[in-house]
């Protein structure tokens, strides 16, 4: 039988194109399966081996790992996690709000730009720095401190740095970029014509901002409350320098096992870390959503 | 206090920077009218009804909302709303959401939102849209949310703000018609923002033509057409022939002009000197072509014809190099003219409009 002309035109056209997604695709997912999708699969074969006697991997398999993260010195932990990256991620929301809508729509059109790069300037430093940089301001010796007392407002130094108030400042200062950028995407796009709207409809500034700027820029608040709640959740690095031993997060957790050679157990946190990061995100959003409905 | 007026502006000026975008205007708006700001871009319209709506503050003046001063009060105190350009529609809203906005506002009840709802919605031949979105409905239909969602709230006046811009042609015009009727059986003030004359000239029951941010003249469209008093306003809406000529004398507001040679009489509504030159409007409509000279008040030669089916367009040059347009309903086709011939004009003497503040010396 023969084929008609215009089917093998088709029939061309629909291998290349399948050719070009291939190649297009292709190398992302070569590199994601090589070193996210493996290491993943290896790290869920560790999480149900056993610790050897003098640490690394025996190869002996069980649910232990998993039973043992829910012995209640770590329930505290991860409690202690949840709220510190809740209540950044929220102080964050409250601080960034504002700013990214004055840069947005209040700001001159020749200062956006510059605004914005104030925005993330920090991030030209290396992180360790200014998490250093930060210690010094909140120890007891340190500029805070000396100011308050020289000031007269204290007498002794407080004790501001290994607390989790610490961890929260840093974390803060930290997240604050990931929030304000996705703020001011969305609320760049916002037509203003719509506030007006509302305005002209009855609605006060409050009424105006709650149900017409606030439901119209909900993808860059969901989108920068992701963005500030996940690492917040997971951070090792700051809950390390500004929280000492008793501000201990599921990131220090974590890392604590790799450096203890606990493999398994560090594993097997790891993918709760991950569990309850879907969980806590899969909750918020769907509240999120019936928010939204009323 | 009076009431007769739903709108009272006095004396409001706007100022941004250096220029003034509205400039000393005073106007009435009776109620149950429909008053058209007509000018082109730039010329203070928008603002003035941005002002109205309370979306400006003006610089100076006083703008009253039935005798009530309201100059100062924010947008949502007032019972004044707008029909945007571009119909601003919440797009996280369905219609119904978007017309019940205004009522949840004002605290009304679930039942009595939904009554309110699907009356607007029938009013505006919507019924049934209730749990679209605006992204899913036609530049029409938005149009009708717009003004539905306006209109719910029972508005003294409504002001709109060049809301047919955005559709076609024909839908256009049947909307010109469709808002004239609503605003007739509604009997609510309409404030109606447009540059388009024709536009104005359909719905009005009065035109303000702006210019610069100052109302140029205001009256029924029949005034603003027929008796233009400016150049610019006689220019802006319709086609037409502005001429010079000089002042012979003037008895009881009647004019004797010296055209060309010959006499013509004229409207003097404004104080004139004899022998002063001055400009007056004749409309291409007005004129009558012949080949023979009864009656004619001048003449000239063929220069351009356009055929548009129900009239032709003339082009006419006079002895003075002046180029007058003249318009031919098609009644027949013996009235037909080779180019270059010689044509008498005529028109009545009526038509003549001597226009305002254009005395040539």
């Amino acid at each position: 039988m023969k084929v008609p002309l215009s089917e093998k035109i088709t029939n061309f056209y629909h291998q290349r194109i399948k050719a070009q997604i291939a190649s297009l695709l292709g190398p992302s997912l070569v590199w994601l399966g090589l070193f996210f999708v493996c290491p993943l699969m290896v790290m869920l074969f560790y999480s149900f081996a056993r610790r050897g006697e003098y640490g690394g991997v025996e190869y002996i398999f069980g649910l232990w790992n998993y039973l043992q993260s829910f012995d209640s010195l770590y329930l505290i932990i991860y409690w202690r996690s949840i709220w510190i990256a809740a209540l950044t991620t929220i102080i964050c929301l409250f601080i960034s709000y504002p700013v990214a809508y004055f840069i947005a729509l209040k700001a001159k059109k020749q200062w956006k730009g510059v605004l914005l790069i104030l925005a993330v300037v920090p991030f030209w430093t290396s992180f360790l720095i200014r998490t250093y940089a930060w210690m010094m301001l909140l120890r007891t010796e340190g500029l805070l401190n000396t100011l308050l007392i020289n000031l007269h407002i204290i007498d002794a130094p407080l004790k501001m740095l290994y607390t989790d108030w610490a961890v929260l400042i840093g974390l803060i200062y930290g997240e604050l970029p990931f929030m304000i950028l996705p703020l001011y995407a969305s609320l760049e796009k916002l037509d203003t014509k719509l506030l007006e709207a509302a305005m002209d409809l009855g609605a006060n500034r409050l009424a105006t901002f709650l149900k017409v700027t606030v439901p119209l820029t909900k993808v860059g608040i969901i989108t920068g409350i992701i963005l500030v709640f996940i690492p917040s959740l997971g951070a090792f690095v700051t809950p390390d320098l500004l929280g000492g031993a008793k501000s201990i997060m599921i990131g220090n957790l974590i890392q604590n096992q790799f450096v203890q050679r606990n493999q398994p157990f560090g594993a097997s946190l790891s993918f709760l870390l991950t569990a309850l990061v879907l969980i806590l995100l899969w909750i918020g959003l769907r509240a999120g959503m019936k928010v939204e409905e009323k | 206090m009076s009431t007769e007026y739903d709108i009272e502006l006095s004396q409001v000026t706007k100022t941004f920077g250096n220029t003034n975008a509205v400039n000393n205007v005073s106007l009435q708006i009776k109620q149950g009218e429909f008053l058209t700001l007509l000018g082109p871009s730039g010329c203070g319209k928008t603002t003035l009804l941005r002002m109205i709506a309370g979306f400006e503050l003006p610089t100076s003046g006083k703008i009253l909302l039935a005798g009530q001063d309201v100059t100062y009060l924010p947008p949502y105190k007032r019972n004044v709303h707008t029909v945007f350009q571009h119909y601003a529609l919440f797009p996280h809203r369905t219609v119904a959401g978007n017309i019940a906005f205004g009522l949840e506002i004002a605290g009304l009840s679930k039942s009595e939102i939904k009554n309110k709802v699907a009356k607007v919605l029938e009013l505006v031949q919507l019924s049934g849209f209730e749990d679209r979105y605006p992204q899913q409905l036609s530049g029409g239909q938005q149009q009708r949310i717009a003004i539905a969602r306006a209109l719910v709230l029972e508005p003294k006046v409504l002001l709109l703000d060049e809301p047919l811009g955005a559709l076609d042609l024909k839908l256009r015009k049947e909307m010109q018609v469709e808002l004239k009727k609503l605003q007739q059986s509604l009997g609510i003030s309409f404030i109606f923002v447009t540059h388009d004359q024709e536009e104005a000239l359909v719905m009005s029951d009065r035109i303000a033509v702006m210019q610069h941010g100052k109302i140029e003249q205001l009256g029924s469209a029949n005034e603003i057409y027929e008796r233009p008093q400016t150049e610019f306003v006689a220019n802006f809406i319709g086609v037409s022939n502005v001429l010079t000529a000089q002042i012979v004398e003037i008895k009881d507001k009647l004019a004797t002009l010296n055209f060309n040679g010959s006499k013509i009489t004229a409207l003097a509504n404004t104080d004139l000197a004899s022998n002063s030159k001055v400009k007056f409007v004749v409309r291409p409509e007005k004129i009558s072509l012949s080949v023979t000279l009864d009656n004619s008040i001048t003449s000239g030669t063929v220069e351009e014809k356009v055929y548009f089916g129900s009239t032709t367009q003339w082009r006419v040059k006079l002895s003075d190099n002046t180029s007058l347009i003249i318009y031919e309903q098609n009644r027949n086709s013996s009235n037909s003219y080779d180019m270059g011939q010689k044509v008498y004009l005529n028109w009545d003497q009526e038509s003549n409009v001597i226009l305002k503040g254009y005395l040539v010396v």
